[in-house]
Order: C-alpha cells, then sequence, then structure tokens
C-alpha cells in the first residue's frame, strides 16, 4: 500500500508531507525549499511551468502566469470577489458555460479545479521523486471557512492531479493536530490563521489525543495578498503625486510593483524600514522614471491596520460561538506567512491577553497536520481522533425567502438534524426544497447547494401537511437532504455535494488532456 | 485458579440436562430466570452478567446446579480471536476506565444482543462487533447511561466520557475497513452520543432532559424509558434552542394569525380562519387556546373547501390538465353528485386515458342532469373513444336535440355517420 500524503494547497504556496515512522515531514523540492509557489504559467514558448519556474517569470510574463486561484475556485464568476480579481489580477478571467469563472492563458482556457489540479500534480510529484515511489492518496486542507461547493471543487482538483482524496480538512484544525501532537496535555486553543489568501480563526479543544473544534470563523477572502495591494495602492500614489505619472494601466509595472511591495512587508516584519528600488518603472517624454521609496513600518501598519483590526472582530465571534471566555484559551497558534507581521503578533497578543506559543512553523505546520490526519485515518497507531464541524449553517429557504437552519454552524459531524415544514398555499402540492448554506437570514444572501421537488403532496389547507425535512452530514463532509410527505410517506432526497463545478465528464476530459500533455513533455 | 467470569471457565456453555424437570427446584425468581437462560448456547461469561443476580451469585448457582446434575456442559464457547497487532479501538476501552481516565461502563446489564450479527468474516474483531451490538442495543436509554456517566455527573466528566466513547465509536476510526453493517449501525452510534453530550453539555437543554427522566421515573432495573411524545421527539432532534428573543416574536406572529383567524370567522370564511389557526399553532406549538379553536373552525372549513377547490380547478389552463383532474376528483369527495363536476371530471379524465373514470363521471353528470346536452356531448365523446359508435350517436343526438345550437356535437356527429353509412352500404 502506497503511502498517504498531506498537501497544504495554499493560495501562494504549497506544502506537501508525508508520516515518516509516525513522525509528520516536510517534503522539499527539488530546489531544496519547503515549500512551492502556487503558480501556473505557460511560458512564451509554450511551456508549462510550475511553483519557482512560474514565479520566476512571472513578472515579465504576468499576463500568462496564474497566482492566487484559490480566491476564485468555487465561485460564481458573478460573486464580487470574482469580479474584484478580474479588476486585479493580470491574468484574464472568463464565465464559464457553468457561470464559473475560468482562466485563460496562453490562449488556452483552464477551469479553476484544472489550475488547482496542476498544483496539486507538482506536490504529488515533488512527493513521489522524495519517496522513490508512486503516490495515490492524500489529505487536503482548506480554508475553514471554505463552504461546500470550494470544497468539492477542490477534491475535484485532487481527481485531476490523479490522487484520491481521502479526506478534506480545515487549515487550523490540521494545524491544531499538528500541535497538539507535540503536547500532551488537555487544553484550549486558539489557530489564527493569517496565510496570502485566507485567513481562519478556530478554537479548539485537545484532550488525550481527541481534538474536538469548538468552533472555526473566517474570511475566505482576506490574506497578505491585500497586505501587498495597499502597499502598491500607496505607492501608485505617490509616484503619481511625484513624478505625474500614473502606473495603474501599466501591467508590466504594476507586476513589478507588487512583487516589491511583497519583498518589502517581509522586510518590514524584522526592520523598521525598507527600500523600495524600481528603476526604470516608467518614461515619458522626458524619458525614464525610477522609483524609489523608503517604506517605514509605521506607514506600512497605518496602510493594513483596519484589515488587522477587521480579524480581531471575526476572532471576537468566533470565542463567543465557542462559548468560552478569551482568557480560558491556553495557547494561541499563529499559523501563515503574514502572522510574522509584527503588527499582527500585538494584535493576537493584545486580545487573548497572552504571548502566542512559539513553537511551530507556521508555514509548515498546516501540512503537517494534513499528513497526519491520514495516518489517523489509514495508519496503524491511530491515537488521534479529529471531531471536526460544519463551519457553516446549513438549512433551506422558507416561504417569504427566509432561511431556516437546520444545522448550526459549528455543529460537530458527523450528525443529522430533522425538522417539520408545511405548505403555504391551500392544495399545494407539491414544495420545492431549496438547499441553503450560510449566515444570512436571508436565503437569497447565503449558496445555494442544491435543490428539488416533493411533489405529490395530498390537497389540504395550507399549513395542514406535514413534511420533514432532513439534513445528513457523514464523516466526509457529504451533506445529503431528504424531504418526507408524512401523510403519503413519499419521499425525495439529494446528496448535495455531488455539485462541483464540473461534471465527472469534464474531469476525465481534463485529465485525458493533462496526460497527452504530460506525454507531450516526455517525448 | 481462574475467575469463572473470565478465563477458561468464562468459555463454558452450559446445557439442561436430559431428564431434568426444572420444575421440581426450589427456585425463587431470579435464579428461575437464570436457569431460563441456560439454552446449550450462551457461555457461563454472559449468564454472569444477566441482571438480578450479582456476579458471584450467578456463579454460585451455576456451581450448585452443576454439582446436582442439572444441568451439564455443553460445550466451550469459541476462543477469542488473539488480538490483532493492530488493535482496534474499542478492546482498549476497559484499559483506559483502569486508568481512571473513562467513567465506568453503564452499570446496566448489556442488551441482548443478536451473536448472528456477528460476521467473522469483517475486519472487526468479534469482541469490537459484540460491543457495537451491544451498545446499538442501548441507543434507547437514557443520555446519561449511554455516555456512562452518573446523572449528577459535571461538564468535564461529560465531556471526557464524551471523548472516550468518540474514540471507540466515531467511524473514522473504522475508515475504510470492511464491516458490513457496522458501519450503520457506527453511524447511529456517534450521532446518538453526540446528541447525550450536546444535551448533556448545556444547561438549558439538559435541565429539560433530566425533567423528563423525572416526570416517569424509569422501571427498576432500567428499563426502556417511556415513549417520547411526537413533540419531545422532535424536540430531542434539534437540540438548538430557540433563543426567547426570537421566540417572543414568534408568539406575537402567533397572535396576529390568531387575530385574522377570529376576523376571518366572523366573516364566515371558515377555510381563511383554518388555515390561520393553523399558521398561529405552527408559531406557537403550545397555546390550547389555538388548539380548541383548530378543532371547530375545521368542521367548518371543509365544507368550504369543496368550492374553493372548484373555482380553482377552472381557472387552470390545459397545461396544468393533471393538476385540474385531481382536484375535480377532490372536489367529487365533497359534491359526489354535482353534475357540472362530473362533467368536467370525466372530460379531464377522458384526456388523461382513463375511460372508466370518464364514462363514470360522464354517466353521473347525464343521470343527474339528463336536461343538459353538453353532458350527453361529453358521454358521447366517451363512448367513441370505447370505440362504441352506436352510443356515441344516440348520446349526441340526445345533445342536438337539447341544444339544437351545439355545433360541436353536429361535427362529431357528421364524424361518425359516414362510417355507419359505409358500413350500411356494405
Ligand atoms: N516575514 C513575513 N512577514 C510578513 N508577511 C509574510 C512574511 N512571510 C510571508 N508573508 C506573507 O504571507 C503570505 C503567505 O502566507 P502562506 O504561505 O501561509 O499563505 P498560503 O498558505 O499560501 O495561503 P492561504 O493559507 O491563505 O491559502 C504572503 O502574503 C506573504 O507575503
Ligand atoms: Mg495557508
Amino acid at each position: 500500500m502506497s503511502r498517504v500524503i498531506g498537501i497544504d494547497l495554499g493560495t501562494t504556496n504549497s506544502c506537501v508531507t508525508v508520516l515518516d515512522n509516525g513522525q509528520p515531514t516536510v517534503i522539499p523540492n527539488t530546489g531544496g525549499y519547503k515549500t512551492t509557489p502556487s503558480m501556473f504559467a505557460i511560458s512564451q514558448d509554450g511551456k508549462r511551468l510550475v511553483g519557482h519556474l512560474a514565479k520566476r517569470q512571472a513578472i515579465t510574463n504576468s499576463k500568462n502566469t496564474v497566482f492566487a486561484a484559490k480566491r476564485l475556485i468555487g465561485r460564481r464568476f458573478d460573486s464580487p470577489e470574482v469580479q474584484k480579481s478580474i479588476d486585479l489580477c493580470p491574468y484574464e478571467i472568463v464565465r464559464g458555460p457553468n457561470d464559473d469563472p475560468r482562466i485563460k492563458i496562453g490562449g488556452k482556457t483552464f477551469t479553476c479545479p484544472e489550475i488547482s489540479g496542476i498544483i496539486l500534480r507538482e506536490m504529488k510529484r515533488v512527493a513521489e521523486e522524495y519517496l522513490g515511489e508512486p503516490v495515490q492518496e492524500a489529505v487536503i486542507t482548506v480554508p475553514a471557512y471554505f463552504n461546500d461547493t470550494q470544497r468539492q471543487c477542490t477534491k475535484d482538483a485532487g481527481k485531476i492531479a490523479g490522487l484520491e482524496v481521502l479526506r478534506i480538512i480545515n487549515e487550523p484544525t490540521a494545524a491544531a493536530m499538528a500541535y497538539g501532537m507535540q503536547r500532551n496535555q488537555d487544553e484550549k486553543i486558539a489557530v489564527y490563521d493569517l496565510g496570502g489568501g485566507t485567513f481562519d480563526i478556530s478554537i479548539l479543544e485537545l484532550s488525550e489525543g481527541v481534538i474536538e473544534v469548538l468552533a472555526t470563523a473566517g474570511h475566505t477572502f482576506l490574506g497578505g495578498e491585500d497586505f501587498d495591494r495597499r502597499i502598491v495602492g500607496h505607492l501608485v500614489e505617490w509616484f503619481e503625486q511625484a513624478e505625474g505619472i500614473d502606473l495603474r494601466t501599466d501591467t508590466m509595472a504594476l507586476q513589478r510593483l507588487k512583487d516589491a511591495a511583497e519583498k518589502a512587508k517581509c522586510d518590514l516584519s524584522i526592520r523598521e524600514s525598507s527600500e523600495i528600488n524600481l528603476p526604470f518603472i516608467a518614461s515619458d517624454a522626458q524619458g525614464p522614471r525610477h522609483l524609489n521609496y523608503e517604506l517605514t513600518r509605521d506607514t506600512l501598519e497605518g496602510l493594513v491596520s483596519d484589515i488587522v483590526d477587521g480579524t480581531l472582530k471575526t476572532v471576537e465571534a468566533c470565542v463567543r460561538d465557542a462559548g468560552v471566555q478569551a482568557q480560558e484559551i491556553d495557547q494561541v497558534v499563529l499559523v501563515g506567512g503574514q502572522t510574522r507581521m509584527p503588527l499582527v503578533q500585538k494584535a493576537a497578543t493584545d486580545f487573548f491577553g497572552k504571548r502566542p506559543h512559539k513553537g511551530v512553523n507556521p508555514d509548515e505546520v498546516v501540512a503537517l497536520g494534513a499528513a497526519i490526519q491520514g495516518g489517523a485515518l489509514v495508519g496503524k497507531d491511530q491515537n488521534v481522533l479529529l471531531l471536526d464541524v460544519t463551519p457553516l449553517s446549513l438549512g433551506i429557504a422558507t416561504y417569504g425567502g427566509h432561511f431556516a437552519r437546520l444545522i448550526e454552524r459549528n455543529t460537530t459531524v458527523p450528525v443529522s438534524k430533522g425538522h417539520n415544514f408545511t405548505t403555504t398555499r391551500d392544495n399545494q402540492s407539491a414544495v420545492k426544497i431549496r438547499v441553503l448554506q450560510g449566515e444570512s437570514e436571508n436565503a437569497s444572501d447565503n449558496d445555494l447547494l442544491g435543490e428539488f421537488v416533493l411533489s405529490g403532496i395530498r390537497p389540504a389547507p395550507k399549513g395542514e401537511p406535514e413534511v420533514e425535512v432532513s439534513f445528513d452530514i457523514d464523516a466526509n463532509g457529504i451533506v445529503s437532504v431528504s424531504a418526507r410527505d408524512q401523510a403519503t410517506g413519499k419521499e425525495q432526497s439529494i446528496t448535495v455535494n455531488a455539485t462541483g463545478t464540473l461534471s465527472d465528464e469534464e474531469i476525465s476530459q481534463i485529465i485525458e488532456d493533462n496526460e497527452l500533455y504530460e506525454v507531450q513533455l516526455k517525448g | 485458579m481462574s475467575e469463572p467470569g473470565e478465563g477458561d471457565e468464562g468459555r463454558k456453555i452450559l446445557g439442561l440436562s436430559a431428564g431434568c424437570d426444572p420444575t421440581a427446584l426450589q427456585l425463587n425468581p431470579a435464579e428461575g430466570f437464570l436457569l431460563s437462560r441456560i439454552d446449550g448456547q450462551t457461555p457461563w461469561r454472559l449468564l454472569r452478567e444477566i441482571g438480578g443476580l450479582m456476579p458471584e451469585e450467578v456463579d454460585l448457582c451455576l456451581e450448585t446446579w452443576l454439582a446436582r446434575g442439572i444441568v451439564d456442559v455443553a460445550g466451550l464457547e469459541e476462543k477469542k480471536e488473539p488480538p490483532p497487532s493492530q488493535a482496534p479501538p474499542l478492546e482498549t476501552r476497559s484499559e483506559r476506565s483502569r486508568d481512571g481516565g473513562a467513567p465506568p461502563a453503564p452499570h446496566e446489564p448489556p442488551e441482548a444482543i443478536d451473536e448472528s450479527q456477528i460476521d467473522r468474516d469483517l475486519d472487526l474483531s468479534a469482541e469490537v462487533q459484540r460491543s457495537i451490538l451491544e451498545f446499538e442495543a442501548r441507543l434507547h436509554r437514557p443520555y446519561h447511561e449511554l455516555l456512562g456517566v452518573e446523572r449528577n455527573a459535571d461538564v468535564k466528566q461529560i465531556k471526557r466520557a464524551y471523548f472516550n466513547l468518540c474514540k471507540d465509536y466515531h467511524p473514522d476510526r473504522y475508515f475504510r475497513r470492511k464491516i458490513g453493517d457496522h458501519a450503520g449501525r457506527l453511524d447511529r452510534i456517534f450521532k446518538k452520543i453526540l446528541e447525550a453530550y450536546e444535551l448533556l453539555s448545556d444547561p438549558t437543554t439538559r435541565a429539560e432532559v433530566e425533567r423528563s427522566l423525572d416526570a416517569v421515573p424509569p422501571p427498576p432495573g432500567g428499563g426502556p424509558q417511556r415513549p417520547l411524545s411526537k413533540l419531545e421527539r422532535l424536540r430531542q432532534r434539534m437540540p438548538f434552542k430557540i433563543p426567547e428573543a426570537v421566540m417572543n416574536e414568534r408568539r406575537a406572529k402567533a397572535a396576529d394569525f390568531f387575530d385574522a383567524a377570529r376576523f376571518a370567522m366572523e366573516n364566515q370564511n371558515y377555510v381563511e380562519a383554518a388555515s390561520s389557526v393553523r399558521l398561529a399553532i405552527a408559531f406557537d406549538p403550545f397555546n390550547d387556546e389555538y388548539k380548541k379553536a383548530f378543532a371547530e373552525v375545521q368542521g367548518k372549513a371543509t365544507e368550504m373547501r369543496a368550492g374553493r377547490l372548484l373555482e380553482e380547478a377552472e381557472g387552470m389552463d390545459s397545461s396544468r390538465m393533471k393538476e385540474a383532474y385531481r382536484l375535480y376528483e377532490e372536489t367529487l369527495l365533497y359534491r359526489p353528485h354535482d353534475p357540472a363536476v362530473n362533467d368536467k371530471a370525466a372530460e379531464l379524465a377522458l384526456e388523461m386515458g382513463e375511460l372508466d373514470k370518464a364514462f363514470e363521471y360522464a354517466e353521473r353528470a347525464t343521470l343527474h342532469s339528463p336536461q343538459v346536452g353538453r353532458y350527453h356531448r361529453t358521454l358521447a365523446r366517451v363512448y367513441r373513444s370505447k370505440s362504441d359508435a352506436g352510443h356515441a350517436v344516440r348520446e349526441l343526438q340526445n345533445a342536438i336535440e337539447l341544444d339544437p345550437g351545439d355545433e360541436e356535437a353536429k361535427k362529431m356527429l357528421d364524424l361518425l355517420r359516414p362510417r355507419r353509412g359505409a358500413r350500411g352500404g356494405n
């Protein structure tokens, strides 16, 4: 039996791990790096590049270099997040046939699961090279606040990469598993995960190998990328004032700015100020212009303090959901590259009234946890058990556009819950069950996961028929919903998670295409 | 010497000796019960766990009966499988309890399980299978018993008990293993444990659970709980609390609906009144006044429904034919003799290809109102569909006689006649 790998498929960086004699271990890529940029590019001469190779040519080939595809996956083309990305990304984002965003580079259109699949395939390759044997199975992490469609799409990405995804687990939960592995005491911990594209906060309780998620919350569109954007915005404004040239429409310049902004931002985590030097950034009648700017930590903090404050509001809500007091938290674990920023560390320290735990590597801990969960599922020594929760409430739309929750967010899975509903019109013979996920009281603001109709209800005045709607989430997170007419016993049901944005045929087609491409590469 | 309950002694299977008449024995009820369990299949080990007697007492009885030749050793229980190197978690449970970790297993005797459910081909030892079966058989027990905690256990103890049970019964423990029907059992068990944990770790729901336990004391010996009312069952399946603010909002809504109901009742609009009361009850299921009013208004509403139904069906276009047909049939339940309804139902039945029904309705319409031409025309159409041209022609003639302006009937008649003429000509 081949080994199970753990993959942290990050917005900016991905990391792959494996259990080595029961010890989770990061697998370095060929370049010796422990993480690989989640980037994919098609070079001018048609070559496909992944990871560091893609990153290296990003500035000169920004139109054909995909980054942060995780911010698009599983969303609708019309969603504000996708629209925002269209404004900000140098690569082209087009509407797909299923109203999903697709990415057009090098004259070819890719679905988001396909892009993620290409990155996962690279991680698989890294692992196989290191282990010297084929790898088939993986546990993949996603932001805790990912909804069902986003999770399903990530699973599809795994399939495209030729991996069987044993389980999708939440990033902060994975981090807690890796953290808990080193500890042997009962404690409540908070995992604050601020990565490149997403922010998650989870409160967990650890006890004798059982890890119970008490509550989880977050933002799937907030991360280090947004910090970078603030810096870029600031630089563009400054340059406009200083030199009278607007860089906003110059893709190449923007790409260079973004690159420099991120470097400066990281620099400022250990220094008080950082020099940004971009010669020949633009030119006009008077000749070439250079950008020379000294960014201080103070300025940076001023630019992003509202983002950091915003995360604390989410933290506060999550702590409340967990039914604990901030002081009761025994340890605060910081995860994600952006938590290296002193301002973020200070915010967490102030909020919880204690200094964050130092013992884990924020770039690797999520992936390590994925390998541990892989071992817990199929391995020999099962001494950890994860009691995970469903991050978003599930329910149905009711009369007047309201959202009736059947499973509250943060409910431990597997679980089933049922409730009786009734008709709203006299002699109504059918009810439509619209399965939704989200936190809004308004049905239309939540994500539609699927719908079906239960017909053949006996004619009766409104309010009289009893239709029992039951929700079931199994250990794999698969949601199924059924509706049953109590009078006739008639039943209808759906398995919700069948709905990624790709059909099975499309997936096999993509796999086939990629295989063709692999052959090409070798030949 | 090994303890009778464990070791080889415990695996002895006893049977009644041939020729022994147990009724001749002087036994108290508990001993009698024990004797009745001796069936040539149950090992000593399990007999010890039978309620009503202490294990030592069981040993004493069995030893005495063996000595007196009342029972025989019928065989030996198959040896337990050697513990596999990859120890399934269930087997470590007793070990954990010895650590002082887990609470003692429930004090109740295990429920009888069907040993035939134990499948040796599965990737689960018989021991584990047995404990799954036993746990499943106990799922109707009170929550604290399921978790194996005392009724006054504190939140910490409850959580610990829950965690320990999770280690044994969480479906992930058996991920991808061949466990047959036990998968469904584990799912049920885990969900129930989770429910117990959720209900008992929240003070409000816990108080409710305790109240329901106190309301009817369980029969001695921990028999099954009193069956729960539908509402209670529902509440248990929906263990989340409705916040007071929301509840108040709901009560207010209920009152509004009830006002509307009263208004409708005054205007003799009973159908409307009935549904308003129903909605009031939906929002505030605990209000007795609403429930009483409902019974009264329901009777009157039924009368008016048929009228409504008819109106509704008539407003429908042909694409909703099926729905209309259903509504007309429903209306007939209330007004079986209404010729217009019967006629309409007949027409629709004809469209749906239900000839027998169509005939029944069409005939009924003409019986009740023989003087209306178009009812005869409908009946004629039914006959025509049944290839009974003779009757069809007669009914069409009736129709035209009653309503000389019925062009449709004439056209139908023309279409039918030449054929008849042709036949006559041959
Ligand atoms: N020293 C540092 N100081 C500040 N920010 C940093 C530092 N190092 C990395 N970052 C930022 O952290 C982000 C990447 O973090 P990480 O690799 O954890 O994200 P990810 O896992 O790819 O994304 P996500 O978890 O959101 O999907 C980038 O925005 C990067 O600029
Ligand atoms: Mg991350």
